[in-house]
This record gives structure tokens, sequence and C-alpha cells, in this order.
């Protein structure tokens, strides 16, 4: 199981947080984006703009996934 | 550096100026909520401003930012205090203060750590109003601010200010 989190606007579609059940080998994160999507019938996470954090680290879409690890979803940051 | 009190910037100020007594030059910058949107299609007022942090990401990169200032601009100090969760309008949303030995450096400096703050920095903003809620993304303007910066390299910082 993998842990994620969505900030911002992401959190009124996905909900702040849920765990995802991925295969043992691990996946990308381009994988990780598309498997969400399909299970919430959007394309959100599709868009260029969404970057994801891997245990705390900003992370490429062919960055690798793997259980335990803790994904965020960040949409581009509103500034303070 | 993030708080979900209210910031009392008279307090910080005095506190900052009396922690960097040998500085020439000091400058604070306070901003505040404003009760009016600044999305076009959102009508009547401000009632309630969120803002959302992800830490420790929102944090470190504010240090880094910081780190960034005092390797160009010869700073004596940096205070930055921004606040999270939610705020009325005319509450303070952040300060930032900057000491330095001339005016310049300090002056530069702040503005500089406020366009990152507007732009850069990890925060997610959604204005409520009676007609429901919007999220907020900075404004053209704040990236122009921001990019200054980016083309900018050199000190424009005299030391004989």
């Amino acid at each position: 199981m993998v842990q994620l989190y969505f900030m911002g606007r992401l959190a009124d579609l996905f909900g702040a947080s849920l765990q995802c059940a991925i295969s043992d080998k691990g996946l990308t994160v381009s994988e990780l984006k598309r498997q969400i999507d399909t299970e919430f019938k959007t394309s959100t996470l599709q868009h260029a703009s969404i970057r994801a954090a891997i245990n705390d680290s900003i992370a490429l879409d062919s960055a690798s996934v793997n259980p335990q690890d803790k994904i965020v979803f960040l949409p581009p940051v509103g500034g303070g | 550096m993030l708080t979900s009190k209210p910031i009392d910037s008279g307090a910080l100020l005095m506190q900052f100026t009396a922690a960097h007594s040998a500085a020439g030059a000091i400058v604070s910058f306070t901003g505040q909520v404003r009760n009016h949107s600044a999305q076009k299609d959102v009508q009547g007022e401000v009632s309630v401003l969120h803002l959302q942090a992800y830490e420790p990401m929102t944090s470190d990169g504010i240090i880094a930012a910081q780190n960034r200032a005092y390797a160009r601009w010869p700073l004596q100090g940096v205070k930055i205090v921004h606040r999270i969760g939610d705020m009325k309008p005319a509450d303070t949303i952040v300060f930032v203060a900057t000491a330095a030995k001339h005016r310049r450096a300090a002056f530069e400096a702040a503005d500089f750590l406020m366009d990152y703050l507007k732009t850069r920095a990890i925060f997610w903003k959604k204005e409520i109003t009676q007609s429901g809620y919007i999220w907020v993304e900075p404004r053209a303007q704040d990236y122009t601010d921001a990019q200054r910066w980016d083309n900018n390299l050199q000190y424009t910082y005299k030391d004989t200010l």
C-alpha cells in the first residue's frame, strides 16, 4: 500500500488522503497518476502542472514508487 | 516560521530591531488579507482566506530562499513569519524583516523574499465568499516580479549607498 496525499484543489476531487494498493514490483509516478485518474474517472493528474513528491522530495514522472512510500500530489502553488 | 496564530508585526519588528541594534538599516514588510477577491468572476467580500502549507517542504523552501538572500546581499539578519490556516480580512498573513549595514541591501532582500513567498513558496490559497470558494493562483504580475531576480544575478547593491 502507498499512502497518497492531495494538496490544494486536488483534495476537493480525491479527498485529502487515501491508501492505494500497488504491485510489489512498484510502478512509476506517471503510471500511478494514470491508475488514480482511471479510478476517479478523470484526467486531472495527467496535467503537466501537477507535481508529485515521494517521501517529501519532488519526483519526476519517471521516478519509481515503491510500497511504503508516501506520495503527495501538488497542484500549482497559490502564493502566500 | 509558519504559525496558525495571529501575527503581531509590531512586536516582531521591535524584537528584530533590538536583536540587530548594530544594523544601519532595518526594512520590514507586513502583508494583510484583502477583503476583495483577486478573482474577476468572484462576487462579494472575502470572509475567510484559508492558506494550506505542506511541511516540511514549505519551511525547507523558505529556508532555501532565505539562504539565497544571505548569499546575494550582505545581510545581518532575516525574519520571516507566515500565517497558515483560516484568516479574516485585515489579518496579517506575512511578516518579513531584513537587517543590513545599509538600506539598499535591506530593501532588495525584503523585496526578493516577498517575491519568493508570493509565487514559489509552497502554499495553496482558498478564498471563501458568500457565493462559495475558489482556489487562488498567483497573478501574472507576481510571476513577472519574481523573474526580476532570475534575470539579474549580479548584486545591484552598492556599499557606498
